[in-house]
């Protein structure tokens, strides 16, 4: 990935100054709600995501994660953070999990609704609102900002939130991902 | 855990380093294994130009979130910002250093909102990654 040849990567934003605070595109929820695919709505298709089919201001639900001590260890093991936080007590009163570990819950949103060709991530940013804790079940949600052309490559960008079962925002983001075409 | 007073994060000052090697088993446990995926599928990767798989991006975050919860504390878990730009592709295999460069300090809420330039390097001297990184501290 060569993101440096996105002139809108140079520049770091703040959420505060662009949104007072927080990512209004994503629609809040008060409870974890129903299962993202009710009765009412027919099987997933999956068609391939192309450029073209991709629509700003589509949103996007993930499935929910049961926040276990052994999804943080993985994580920890993966990224070999260790921090006695993770399994032991913190500040906040009993263990928490790395403020990025549900990072690819927001990620992989797109891919509740696509075949993904795959792609490059070019820009991240996150806001942690709150501690990860273990038995929290999280849920992102998102929603599509923009998409353009750069290059001659294809590049989306989704604001998301993500959420614990009483609809506490935990961490808010917003990311940029270019898509291969196939 | 030490964690940052607003004394100690005075501008211009660097963190303490971290270094990560990241082998495949560790991309692995992050991304997950799968075929034409380009963490873990060595054929894949080189059909898209790539000598290797590539770690994922967003590793490059918790490592930057590592640096930040062992400066500030609970202030990063809890109020502490990330914005990184991914300029170059990270392959199975590299040894990455995370250093930070505080850059400001600004009172928010009572407290300081202490700003750091971060940025990730590969064994080649390279950035691979370059953003800022902010939590609260007392």
């Amino acid at each position: 990935m060569n993101a440096s040849d996105d002139s809108r990567t140079t520049t770091p934003r703040h959420h505060a100054a662009h949104h007072g605070g927080r990512l209004h595109a994503v629609r809040p929820s008060t409870t974890l709600g129903p299962t993202p695919r009710s009765r009412k709505e027919p099987p997933v298709e999956f068609p391939k995501l192309t450029y073209d089919r991709l629509q700003v201001g589509e949103e996007f639900v993930s499935d929910t994660l049961l926040v276990t001590p052994e999804v943080i260890e993985t994580y920890a093991w993966a990224v070999d953070d260790h921090h006695p936080w993770f399994s032991g007590d913190s500040p906040f009163g009993g263990p928490v999990a790395p403020p990025t570990m549900l990072g690819n819950q927001a990620l992989h949103l797109r891919h509740s609704r696509y075949t993904v060709p795959g792609g490059l991530h070019a820009k991240m940013e996150f806001e942690f609102v709150e501690p990860i804790r273990p038995g929290m079940r999280t849920r992102s949600r998102g929603r599509v900002t923009d998409k353009y052309e750069r290059r001659g490559k294809p590049y989306m960008v989704t604001e998301f939130t993500t959420e614990d079962e009483r609809g506490t925002v935990l961490v808010r983001g917003r990311f940029t991902q270019m898509l291969f075409r196939d | 855990m030490t964690t940052t007073t607003t004394t100690e994060a005075v501008i211009g000052a660097a963190l303490p380093p971290i270094v990560k090697e990241i082998p495949q088993r560790r991309i692995d446990a992050y991304s997950g294994v799968r075929p034409n995926y380009i963490h873990s599928d060595e054929a894949f990767a080189r059909k898209k130009g790539f000598a290797a798989p590539l770690a994922q991006a967003m590793m490059s975050t918790a490592y930057v979130s590592e640096l930040m919860t062992r400066f500030v504390g609970a202030g990063f878990v809890k109020g502490g910002r990330l914005s990184m730009t991914f300029i170059k592709p990270v392959l199975a295999g590299d040894t990455l250093t995370v250093h930070g460069v505080v850059k400001e300090r600004q009172p928010e809420g009572g407290r300081t909102r202490v700003t750091v330039e971060v940025w990730c390097e590969n064994q080649h001297g390279e950035k691979t990654a370059v953003g800022t990184a902010s939590g609260l501290t007392d």
